[in-house]
């Protein structure tokens, strides 16, 4: 499989003009899911290609799509999971998958017998499949999304997450994705769930070791929140700086459900994030956080969409960009609100704080309101730091460096400080530190 | 008398421009260690701008003059220099800093101008002391740098910040325009605690009005007219402004022009 296919490799189809079997190495699977991914390759086919990119100051990296690997079935190396683990603190259960393919999960007994749910999505489609079938590919389907198509059609190995009726876990499950080799194409793929009143903290991390040649993650996360269930979920990018990463979250909520969903961008060089949610029956709410922080080439792209379906629904975007270097961030946001939501409020803000004369950031706030009782904001800004600013803090005695950190500190943290769970809150400013700090230890190196 | 004394502050036909347009236009004002200076004028005659030049505003350039603090060259030195120096300008219109929690702000401030730690219980301890002083409640210094802070209280704030750095020379620009009777009293009173504990302490205080030196005493009033100190004298000087307004001295100062 590893070596000796190299040389077919260069010659090997795009895998998204010709189907590449070689990319599952999966055993069984299902009948019904071996359906989907022949319906779904045919959705591919059949759905119409985007239209070219608009508005970007930017060209995205190119990346040589004929020459990955199918995702290699080899384990991370242990202590690099259970440095990544610790780092996010006291954890309820958590899952590893290596390179799309092996994954080890480790779920306390107590929580199995309350009837957690939490193993690969591979195994669940055979043992859990009832638990499954209305959800998966039914949030985002294939039908009706070209990429979540694509994904359906070749993915890999992924989680599934099944929180019963009223359980409520307060510390998170961690699900975190690595891998230890460049120039594959992982496609990932995870379903939450969550039951009537039940209540979790996610963390979807993706980090990695950079490696020689650049890999493509195209992961796709659909959440099914039932009614007055509450989910806050970390979905954290860092990956290493040569990897092509696509996501895509969509989550369904039910009567009077929550989300709240923080998106953080840090690693790849690329990262194409669509978040959007559905706010589906009444009262649902939901908040999407963002940070990128990006430096050097980095290119990061997001989508996003709070769709507004039911009265009294409820949304809210804060997005904030810190870019150095020649590092890129494009929001495109819509809020769409049906004409059947009425008294529904939504929100959406997008900033960019350009740290140096290349960065660039460009946004694109959309609104669609069909409803006349509505409330709904938006506002985008894109600046360097404030010189009055500064000068406030430097003339408390802070260095002018110091001074510059407390602000870009201070814009990360207008973001942080409304995600709902202190506890992460914590462990996500660490893992922004510790970001930055090896960032201008690399430019010191350099 | 002050012979002896190395001045706190010492400007010398100082002249600053903002871009191409001049606006301190030589401007003499020497403070001791220990007194109180007022500094009046009508609107847009420059004070703000003297405050922020001598704090080390970017904007400015300074095209003639020099300035000494406690006999250094001022104007050779970084606005961040300057404050670890001991010089405090409690600013007209303080910045909002969002994401920024007070409480970590002021301690780090502290440590900056000690320049070693300071540990989070002597703070908390000269903290809770400087803020009953300003009658502030605790919950203050949870929350964000100026945000959503009400004119009053961002004032206070300034204050209390003078009062845990414990500065040389304290530029007050306009503490008294958002403050209510009551607040301003109280401020007052914080600033002329904080003098009695530093008696060393120059104050250069900066107003539109007369109504703060009801409280806080200054022994010399000047008077700065489009940028230039066109009169200085006693605390009859704040009086006799309040009786006849700036348009006395503005016509004064157009006559002596026009001999
Ligand atoms: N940054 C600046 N850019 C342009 N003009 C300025 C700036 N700062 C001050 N000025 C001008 O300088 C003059 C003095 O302003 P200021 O020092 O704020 O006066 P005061 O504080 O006495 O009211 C005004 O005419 C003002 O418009
Ligand atoms: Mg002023």
């Amino acid at each position: 499989m590893s070596e000796s296919t190299s040389p077919k490799t260069l010659l090997a189809p795009d895998f998204r003009s010709h189907y590449r079997s070689d990319f599952l190495h999966q055993a069984a699977e299902p009948e019904w899911a071996s359906a989907l991914r022949s319906q779904a390759w045919e959705h591919y086919q059949n759905l119409p290609e985007p239209l070219p990119v608009q508005r970007t100051l930017r060209r995205i990296p190119l990346l040589d799509e004929a020459r990955l690997n199918a995702a290699i079935g080899q384990p991370v190396d242990s202590a690099f999971y259970s440095n990544r683990r610790e780092s996010w603190g006291t954890l309820a259960a958590w899952g590893e998958l290596s390179n799309a393919q092996e994954m080890t999960v480790v779920l306390p007994a107590e929580l199995a017998d309350k009837g957690l749910i939490f193993c690969s999505l591979a195994e669940a489609l055979a043992q859990h499949s009832d638990k499954i079938l209305p959800h998966l590919d039914h949030i985002l389907p294939a039908a009706k999304n070209r990429e979540a198509a694509l994904n359906l059609a070749y993915w890999q190995n992924g989680f599934f997450v099944y929180v019963p009726r009223n359980l409520q876990i307060a510390e998170p499950l961690y699900l975190l994705q690595s891998l230890n080799q460049g120039q594959q194409a992982l496609f990932t793929r995870s379903l939450i769930v969550l039951e009537q009143g039940a209540m979790a903290a996610v963390v979807c991390d993706f980090a990695a070791e950079s490696q020689s040649a650049a890999s493509l993650s195209h992961d796709v996360l659909e959440i099914a929140l039932a009614d007055a269930s509450e989910l806050k979920l970390v979905h954290l990018q860092n990956w290493g700086q040569e990897v092509h990463a696509h996501s895509y979250t969509q989550t369904q909520l039910g009567r009077d459900a929550r989300l709240t969903q923080f998106n953080l961008s840090l690693g790849g060089s690329y990262h194409y994030a669509q978040s959007q949610t559905l706010l589906q029956d009444k009262g649902s709410e939901s908040l999407f956080l963002g940070l990128n922080i990006g430096g050097g080439q980095q290119h990061f792209r997001q989508q996003t969409l709070q769709d507004h379906r039911s009265p009294h629904t409820k949304s809210d975007l804060v997005y904030h960009s810190v870019l150095k270097d020649e590092a890129y961030a494009f929001f495109n946001g819509l809020i769409y609100v049906d004409p059947l939501a009425q008294k529904s409020e939504s929100g959406q803000v997008s900033k960019s704080l350009l740290l140096s004369d290349k960065a660039r950031a460009d946004a694109i706030p959309n609104l669609e309101i069909l409803a006349d009782d509505v409330q709904s904001g938006h506002g985008a800004a894109i600046g360097s730091l404030d010189p009055e600013q500064r000068f406030y803090l430097m003339s408390r005695g802070f260095d002018r460096q110091t001074a510059d950190t407390l602000l870009v500190e201070g814009f990360m943290e207008e973001v942080l400080l409304r995600f709902p769970h202190a506890d992460l809150q914590r462990q996500v400013a660490a893992h922004l530190s510790l970001h930055l700090l090896s960032e201008s230890d690399e430019r010191s190196e350099a | 008398m002050q012979t002896q004394m190395t001045p706190t502050i010492e400007i010398r036909n100082l002249h600053a421009n903002v871009g191409d347009k001049p606006i301190l236009k030589g401007v003499n004002l020497t403070v001791y260690p220990g007194e109180i200076h007022a500094l009046m004028g009508p609107n847009g005659s420059g004070k703000s701008t003297l405050s922020h030049v001598l704090m080390g505003h970017p904007n400015y350039t300074i095209t003639r003059g020099e300035v000494f603090f406690k006999g250094q060259n001022l104007l050779e030195m970084s606005p961040d220099e300057r404050a670890r120096a001991g010089m405090f300008l409690a600013f007209q219109y303080p910045m909002v800093i969002p994401g920024v929690k007070v409480f970590q702000f002021l301690r780090n401030m502290l440590k900056a101008r000690k320049g070693g730690d300071v540990s989070v219980k002597e703070f908390r301890q000269v903290l809770q002391e400087k803020m009953k002083l300003l009658n502030m409640r605790e919950e203050f210094v949870k929350r964000y740098l100026n945000e959503g802070f009400s004119g009053g209280e961002k004032k206070r704030h300034e204050i209390l910040q003078m009062a845990l750095l414990q500065p040389d020379l304290a530029i007050l620009d306009e503490t008294d325009s958002g403050l209510d009777i009551d607040a301003l009293k109280t401020v007052c009173e914080g600033i002329n605690a904080v003098a009695a504990s530093h008696s060393a302490m120059g104050i250069l205080i900066i107003t539109h009005y007369q109504r703060m030196l009801n409280y806080i005493e200054p022994q010399f009033i000047h008077i700065l007219f489009e940028g230039q100190i066109v009169k200085s004298g006693g605390k009859e000087l704040a009086l006799e402004l309040e009786a006849h307004g700036y348009e006395q001295i503005e016509n004064e100062f157009r006559a002596a022009l026009a001999v």
